[in-house]
């Protein structure tokens, strides 16, 4: 039963995706219609596996690399669907959407057994934690969509090379505003997830902070976010060399997430 | 069977001076349509009068040839010689009538392909002809057909898609870097007529504030008026300059009016808020290098154009695409039309 509602999600994602490109193309309603229909269903139906696999490990699913994907993949489907609520930019689901497929369907192929929850993480925490580290991720994620969307843009209007991506992209103002907006909202769940993770070790282990690699790659991600902040606020960073800040910011985040699971040993080694 | 003929001139086959002799104002035309249908063999008619056409569709009895009585009514009714206006005249019947009626609501046949006016324009005159009783079953059952596919084609394709003037690109550019206009201010230097059309369009669409500069002071304050603006003095350009979010400038001047190092200095002050120059001048008033500095867009005549062309290029597209729904269409109802 999980299975099959987990590769539906896929599905639902990809049909999704689909549709947001072909309704770059075609002037109907419907098909747009169609690809946020599918985008809340792949969505409603990925919420159920997630609380199906809670009830299943009587604990939350954020404890191996298969779970935290699909939950990632989660958070960004969810700061999607806020940001269209309110910009209907398809385009961006495009990317949006592609992006999340591509997590699902790398989680698809990683080890999705049920094991014991780890002794170390089995707290309050634990939820707490990782759900604002991940609604972080998924805002730097859907930043770094709208970066590279601004930077084709920006490219075209100023080449004047007007092409046929031209007039379905949304205009550069309203990239940059959304952009920033929601790298706002991404860097205060950053700093929430690294104060929470903080107290947690405090009261785990005794330590606020113990220069872990995924402690030291998430103050650096926190670092280059605040950095973007504090230049556009101060000297006017706005524009193309935010979208550039954006982009490696994530970059970042990904080294954060992944690299350091990957190549480095350390207390979020589980992950 | 449906027996449909017409005749007409339009701004394809004839100049304004002949266009205009021939029109019917809003007032003659209730009595045109109605002189129009006492000819004999004429049942049902409709006239349409636009500055760029004019029509006069008729159905009839089977068999019997129109165009030779329409032309003499259209001679009779504005007084003017027949061979004055014959060589520009085109004569349809039967289904080419129709497929022309079809490309007419679809703004196939308009001078700006894919604009919005002439679908109003046909439903006026559908509706006058049906007012005076000029219209019943058949020519009816037409034009609500012309009008549907004309609603048809403009949602379902992207005939009036992309601006296909100069100032309307310029516009279409300004919100593709702006998005909202409602609190951007124009500085509008120099009072060229496209200049002061871009500023209308740009007026239209909420911009805040609108400076006027130019060299002679009563023209600067008559078009600043116009847009509820402020008349500038021209020294003052450069102070002002900073304030403005889009700079129209058209003025005639052998040097560069606006320098580099000049929007360097301004993008610094107003910490890097967007800045759109619009070039109409020619020899060019703005340095081009300009646009190599982030956040600023530099578009001069040229590029306008590109931009229209391309818009205009894809509109030529999906005129094909119409063409072919414009022949499903004419498929349909070709059994019940007398083609002969």
């Amino acid at each position: 039963m999980y299975e099959i509602l987990f590769f539906g999600v896929l599905i639902a994602y990809l049909i999704s995706a689909a549709c947001f490109s072909i309704s770059l193309i075609s002037t109907r309603t419907f098909i747009n219609k169609l690809a946020v229909f599918f985008t809340i269903f792949g969505f409603i139906t990925h919420t159920a596996t997630l609380i199906l696999r809670t009830i299943a490990a009587k604990f939350p699913p954020m404890s191996n690399l298969y779970e935290s994907m699909s939950l990632f993949a989660w958070t960004i489907v969810l700061v999607f669907l806020i940001v269209y609520y309110k910009y209907k930019i398809n385009i961006f689901g495009v990317l949006v959407m592609l992006i999340s497929s591509l997590v699902i369907l790398y989680a698809s192929t990683l080890d999705s057994a049920i094991r014991p929850l780890l002794p170390a993480l089995q707290s309050y925490w634990l939820a707490v934690h990782v759900i604002t580290c991940f609604l972080s991720y998924a805002c730097f994620a859907c930043a770094f969509s709208l970066g590279i969307m601004y930077l084709i843009q920006e490219r075209q209007v100023k080449t004047k090379q007007l092409g046929w991506f031209f007039s379905r992209m949304p205009s550069l103002a309203i990239m940059d505003k959304i952009n920033h907006n929601i790298i706002l909202v991404g860097f205060v769940l950053l700093t929430a997830g690294i104060i929470t993770g903080s107290v947690w070790a405090q009261t785990a282990w005794g330590n606020w902070w113990s220069w872990d690699p995924k402690e030291t790659w998430a103050l650096i991600t926190w670092l280059i976010y605040a950095a973007y902040l504090h230049a556009r606020l101060n000297a006017g960073w706005r524009g193309k060399r935010a979208a550039i800040l954006s982009i490696i910011g994530f970059v970042s985040v990904l080294f954060t997430y992944l690299g350091v699971g990957l190549l480095m040993s350390g207390l979020h080694s589980y992950l | 069977m449906m027996n449909i003929e017409l005749i007409g001139i339009s701004h394809k086959t004839a100049p304004i001076e002949i266009r205009e002799r021939l029109s019917f104002s809003n007032g003659s035309l209730e009595k045109a349509l109605c002189l129009l249908i006492q000819n004999s063999g004429i049942k049902e008619g409709v006239i349409l009068s636009t500055c760029n056409r004019v029509e006069i569709y008729a159905f009839g009895d089977n068999g019997c040839s129109l165009s030779s009585c329409l032309t003499d009514f259209l001679s009779m009714f504005h007084d003017i010689n027949k061979d004055d206006f014959q060589n520009h005249l085109y004569s349809l019947r039967g289904l080419s009538a129709i497929r022309h009626l079809f490309r007419v609501s679809s703004s196939l046949d308009s001078q700006v392909l894919g604009e919005n006016q002439i679908l109003g324009q046909i439903k006026t005159a559908y509706f006058k002809a049906k007012d005076v009783m000029a219209l019943s079953s058949q020519g009816a059952f037409l034009f609500e057909e012309a009008i549907k596919l004309g609603k048809r084609v403009r949602s379902q394709t992207q005939i009036g898609y992309g601006a296909v003037s100069i100032s309307t690109a310029a516009v279409e550019m300004t919100k593709k870097i702006f998005e909202d206009l409602s609190q951007k201010k124009v500085l509008i230097i120099g009072a060229g007529k496209i200049g002061e059309l871009s500023v209308r369009h740009l007026y239209d669409r909420g911009v805040e504030v609108v400076l006027v500069a130019n060299r002679t002071k009563a023209r600067a304050q008559d078009l600043a008026n116009k847009f509820n603006g402020k008349a500038v003095d021209f020294s003052k350009v450069t102070e002002v300059l900073k304030e403005a979010d889009i700079v129209i400038c058209s003025v005639s001047s052998p040097h560069l009016l606006v320098t580099k190092s000049q929007v360097v200095e301004i993008m610094g002050q107003r910490k890097q808020r967007p800045v759109f120059f619009i070039d109409l001048g020619l020899p060019r008033n703005i340095d081009p290098q300009i646009n190599d500095l982030d956040n600023v867009y530099v578009y001069n005549l040229d590029d306008l154009k590109k931009v229209k062309d391309v818009n205009l290029r894809e509109r030529l597209k999906e005129a094909e695409k119409i063409e072919s729904i414009i022949d499903e269409c004419l498929h349909k109802i070709s059994g019940r039309v007398n083609n002969a």
